[in-house]
């Protein structure tokens, strides 16, 4: 009774219109208040201490810097200018170059919204000037988005660990070929559609000549150093998620400037952004934190696996169910409140039902990735379609629309074939 | 007037101004340093097989200060995450009560929050309790930064607050 109080409470606070962490704040406050009456807030000084002071989430705002520095230094448009020469001759041409440009900066960039925004400033405006299917391109840039947080490094995925206790690094590995994969198959279905109507996108026959390779391949090498750099130290076991985040800020700062783009005016507006912006997801982690204490308190955990016991519920179905309840949350809840409201909760039924927590690391972040494109709140929608006046949130949705088919189609087959989420990590780490 | 035309966030006042300006540059040396830090950490293990000893209990401090400052700049600067859609088809008069409301509530979380964690830092500071580790920090130290980011989140409520008395649309 009190956890269908205080989850109705917090829904009801969420579509009222509240700031998402006063919201789970004030919900989770109650839920304690019902569970224990005013005696179980003593604890919150120290439960608050606890939730605040983590060395492991200082990679979200180091990964957030370092994005913001390469965003704000407009190496992007190298970025995808570079990847664009050897993409063009595919069919569906620079279409492909939404998708790669997007892989290679999810690899440097912590979440989806700088890595949608950085390819769609460039890419929007150029592509509907060449006569590109404006929602083709919208919904290329769009899926290529939401790659931001499944190819590491990833925020939603830092997030995830600290409530699961999860390795970040194998987390990171687990993310590398589901991302790769994802990608390929946004590619083929672009191919696949542009022979079926070739007038979707225009055709490039003019091959590239040695020198312009040599010189595309110029731009795309500093991000690639700067990928190698980030991933190989974690990977390696070099570094902490958290150092490699520090290294790749100094790595992009360092790169900005060997472009001539470092100015005090950038690295200002870096660092306030980043503030701000880490403030909001610290924040939403903090006051989930609260909640998570009391949802371990009512000990609703352990009262699913019970549930889901006597009903004898299936590993597959659990799977099913939780993919439709992210669906429908994801219409009106940010996704990383999702993952710190969500998880603490089925954690236990996960391991009751022998899901890898790993593999559902991935399996989870997929689902936020469509939240991300589920209108009314989804977040890369509206960033794409931010990017240029002609086109609107209705061109991205629809654009989008295959896309979003192709990412339920590959979380079936990721729940048939687990390796591709554990490959790496098995290999990896062992 | 070019000069008059204001950007940024809505203001309630010049107080909240400096109070922004002031939080922004915090955050700014506080994320400058976390780099710093972190780096040359790395650097000093990666290279010289030597480690500070203390980097990894600043840099949580420093996420401390980032959690509740930097959400204080989020909210000041309308990027706290919101759901709008519901919100935003109110009568506006039904609507600046609403955020009347919340905003009300999320001051009274503030209160009991820093009160919560005002008792945590005296118990620290009155036990003489200090960190386990190379530095010896007194805990009440950093334990101060949680009740202080919850009053400066407070203070930037009361604007919000303020702000639906104001006439136009653009600023509630």
């Amino acid at each position: 009774m009190e956890a269908i109080l205080a989850f109705g409470l917090l829904i009801g606070l969420i579509l009222g219109g509240m700031w998402v962490q006063f919201a789970v704040a004030g919900a989770g406050l109650t839920y304690i208040w019902l569970l224990k009456g005013f005696a179980g807030w003593k604890a919150l000084g120290i439960v608050s201490w606890g939730a605040a002071n983590s060395f492991t989430l200082a990679a979200i705002p180091l990964f957030v810097l370092m994005a913001e520095i390469l965003l704000g230094s407009g190496l992007s448009t190298r970025l995808y200018n570079g990847v664009a020469l050897f993409m063009r001759r595919l069919p569906g041409g620079l279409l492909h170059t939404n998708i790669a440009g997007s892989g290679i900066f999810a690899a440097i960039s912590g979440g989806s919204a700088p890595t949608a925004a950085a390819m769609s400033t460039v890419a929007l405006p150029e592509l509907s000037a060449r006569g590109y299917n404006r929602r083709l391109v919208a919904g290329s840039l769009a899926a290529g988005g939401t790659l931001g947080i499944l190819i590491p490094p990833s925020i939603t995925m830092i997030i995830y660990a600290t409530f699961t206790e999860t390795s970040i690094a194998r987390l990171f590995a687990a993310g590398l070929v589901p991302g790769i994969v994802l990608a390929l198959c946004y590619m083929g279905f672009i191919v696949a559609r542009v022979l079926w109507n070739p007038s979707l996108a225009p055709k490039t026959d003019t091959r590239a000549t040695l020198p312009e390779l040599g010189r595309a391949l110029l731009d795309i090498v500093p991000f690639l150093m700067l990928i190698v750099i980030v991933l190989g130290s974690i990977y390696g076991g070099f570094a902490t998620p958290t150092e490699a985040g520090a290294v790749g800020t100094v790595g992009a700062v360092l790169i900005s400037g060997i472009y001539r783009r470092l100015s005090w005016s950038l690295l200002r507006e870096a660092l306030s952004r980043t503030a701000s912006m880490s403030g909001n997801i610290l924040f939403i982690v903090f006051t989930s934190m609260i909640f998570a204490y009391a949802t371990a308190l009512s000990g609703i955990g352990e009262d699913l696996v019970a549930m889901l016991e006597d009903a004898n519920v299936s590993r597959l179905t659990f799977l099913l169910i939780i993919m439709v309840v992210f669906a429908i949350l994801g219409c009106f809840m940010e996704g990383l409140g999702m993952i710190a409201i969500i998880v603490p909760v089925i954690f236990p039924a996960l391991i009751a039902l022998d899901v890898d927590p790993i593999w559902f690391g991935v399996f989870v972040v997929i689902l936020v990735e469509l939240g991300q494109l589920t209108p009314p709140l989804g977040v890369i929608l509206f960033v794409v379609a931010s990017s240029s006046s002609e086109v609107k949130v209705e061109d991205v949705i629809m654009g989008t629309l295959p896309f979003f088919i192709i990412i339920v189609a590959f979380m079936l087959l990721l729940i048939a074939a687990p390796q591709i989420a554990l490959f790496l990590p098995e290999f990896t780490f062992g | 007037m070019v000069g008059d035309i204001k950007t940024g966030p809505a203001s309630a006042g010049p107080i909240f101004d400096f109070g922004a300006r002031i939080t922004a540059v915090l955050c700014g040396t506080v994320l400058t340093g976390l780099v710093l830090l972190v780096c040359t950490e790395a650097f000093l293990r990666g290279v010289f097989n030597y480690s500070l000893g203390f980097a990894e209990e600043v840099t949580g401090y420093c996420v401390v200060f980032l959690t509740f400052f930097g959400a204080a700049l989020a909210l000041r600067g309308r990027a706290m995450f919101q759901v709008h859609f519901l919100l935003d088809n109110w009568p506006e008069g039904t609507r600046k009560w609403l955020v009347r409301i919340f905003a009300l509530i999320a001051i009274a979380i503030c209160i009991l929050l820093a009160w919560k964690t005002k008792d945590l830092t005296l118990s620290s500071f009155s036990r003489g309790k200090f960190a386990p580790t190379v530095l010896r920090t007194p805990l009440w130290i950093p334990q101060i930064v949680p009740p202080l980011g919850f009053s400066v989140l407070g203070f930037f409520l009361v604007e919000q607050f303020l702000l639906t008395f104001s006439t136009t649309r653009s600023d509630t």
